[in-house]
């Protein structure tokens, strides 16, 4: 299974701050990971004046595949009722759900989603740059010429360069 | 390089050092201007630094700021602190990516080599109540001596800069003694002669030192300070409200810069009143604050001018 290496390549972090943006950094990642469904190995953050960098060893390339059961009106329930559930479960029409027999309440619908998983570079390519877009420097500051327009790219120190690899290829 | 001679050398001429950055600045594409001709405490406060910071503008300007800060005076007794110095200050409009880089070739440039000296950038936030300006940036260490101030502007006069500039400031009094490897300031060689040719940094300021401690501390005429800070202020407010004007569906300024020049007179004479012990603690605030609200509202007329306003 791939590893995940992130370095941020940046101006010189103050010395009392680098310690604990590595933590962060560490946890923000790993956190978003586990919330996607995604379990890897193990984790290891490290701080030098101009970077911090990141490994996660030991992602698997793909999200699992979930599938969840989703209970329903009950069969000759109310239209809207209906209509409704089919707009949350995304089915297209109420013959693909399931009919469940519960002897005291009478018959209901239940919708078997299935969620494929997505390859983890595309979850990856979505969480970074939120992760560091709210990166919690303490002291954070805009640079350049990208800061003469609104929404530049805030950092604790003008950052140079990011990369992000995962596996040997990409 | 062009082969300097020996005594435009900045490792042995203060005047060569500062000739030797301004060709490096010049080099690098900035303007070099001559310094500003008012009293200021610093660099920064030139409308080079100051007002240039505002607006969506490129400018990159460097120049030498002699520098008064009244309470420093040491009757010049002290071989390090000094009542009036020079910077040298830089700003770069937008910060360029590469600035550090072109930090470090200055230093190069004087004779600091980065592979022989330790130069670190350690963390150091600037902040100007009188100017309502602030920015993130370092203090830069030479073998553990601040030799410089690093800063990119975030806000100055209280106006959020769009684009941020990157300043330098130098203290070269102190690079100076460093390079040349001297320890009392007034024993730097300052035109890079010898013998009896030679002019020292005492030569040229001892006394300046001597009798503006003096005048700083003891015999500066308070009546006629105070005084001037109520001129400087009033004349400052006069100025912005008359230089409003409606062209068309926008409003512009057209007197910016003098009532500018008002605020750092104001600035000046409070910091020579704050040396002479007449300014106390709960009125101290007081001062900063009637400053600052000057500097914002230069700061705002700045940015209805044409050199201060988007295209």
């Amino acid at each position: 299974m791939p590893d995940l290496l992130l370095e941020l390549f940046s101006e010189e972090i103050p010395a009392r701050m680098q310690a604990k943006a590595a933590d962060d950094l560490r946890r923000m990642v790993t956190d978003r990971l586990v919330a996607e469904g995604l379990v890897y190995e193990g984790a290891k953050a490290f701080a030098t004046p101009r970077r911090l960098a990141l490994t996660v060893h030991g992602i698997p390339i793909r999200q699992p595949d979930l599938k969840e059961e989703r209970r329903g009106p009950r069969v000759g329930g109310a239209d809207a009722a209906i209509q409704g559930f089919l707009k949350a479960t995304g089915l297209a029409s109420i013959g693909q759900a399931k009919i469940e027999r519960d002897p005291k309440k009478g018959d209901f619908y239940v919708a078997l989603i299935e969620k494929k998983g997505r390859a983890t570079l595309d979850v990856l390519a979505d969480i970074l740059p939120v992760i560091i877009r709210t990166f919690p420097w303490p002291k954070s500051m805009r640079w350049g010429a990208r800061s003469a327009r609104s929404g530049a790219l805030t950092w604790v120190r003008p950052l140079h360069a990011i990369t992000a690899t995962f596996g040997l290829e990409t | 390089m062009d082969m300097l001679p020996a005594h435009m050398r900045p490792e042995r001429s203060f005047q060569g050092l500062i000739l030797t950055l301004q060709r490096y600045w010049a080099d690098c594409g900035c303007v070099i201007l001559q310094p500003y001709d008012m009293e200021v405490g610093a660099g920064t406060f030139h409308p080079a630094t100051t007002l240039r910071a505002l607006g969506p503008k490129a400018w990159n300007a460097a120049y030498v700021q002699p520098s008064r800060r009244p309470k420093d005076g040491r009757y010049g007794e002290n071989p390090n602190r000094l009542q009036h110095y020079y910077q040298f200050q830089v700003i770069l409009k937008p910060s360029p990516p590469d600035i550090q880089e072109l930090y470090l070739k200055s230093l190069a440039a004087i004779g600091i080599d980065s592979s022989l000296h330790d130069i670190r950038f350690v963390e150091d936030d600037w902040e100007s109540p009188t100017l309502g300006a602030w920015g993130l940036g370092w203090e830069c260490w030479c073998d553990g001596m601040e030799v410089s101030q690093f800063t990119y502007f975030q806000q100055v006069a209280g106006v959020e800069c769009a684009p941020v500039s990157g300043e330098l400031t130098y203290g070269l009094e102190r690079l100076a003694m460093y390079v040349q490897g001297v320890d009392r300031v007034y024993d730097l060689n300052f035109n890079g002669r010898e013998g009896a040719e030679k002019v020292t940094y005492g030569d040229v300021f001892l006394q300046a030192e001597q009798e503006y401690s003096r005048h700083n501390f003891e015999l500066a005429d308070t009546d006629m300070l105070f005084e001037q800070f109520r001129m400087a202020e009033e004349a400052c407010k006069k100025y912005l409200a008359a230089g409003w004007r409606d062209v068309g569906n926008r409003k512009e300024h057209l007197m910016a810069l003098p009532a500018y020049d008002q605020c750092i007179k104001a600035s000046h004479v409070f910091n020579l009143l704050d040396a002479r012990g007449v300014i106390s603690v709960t009125e101290r605030q007081s001062y900063i604050l009637r400053v600052r609200d000057l500097a914002k509202a230069c700061g705002e007329a700045w940015v209805h001018t044409e050199a201060g306003r988007a295209a």
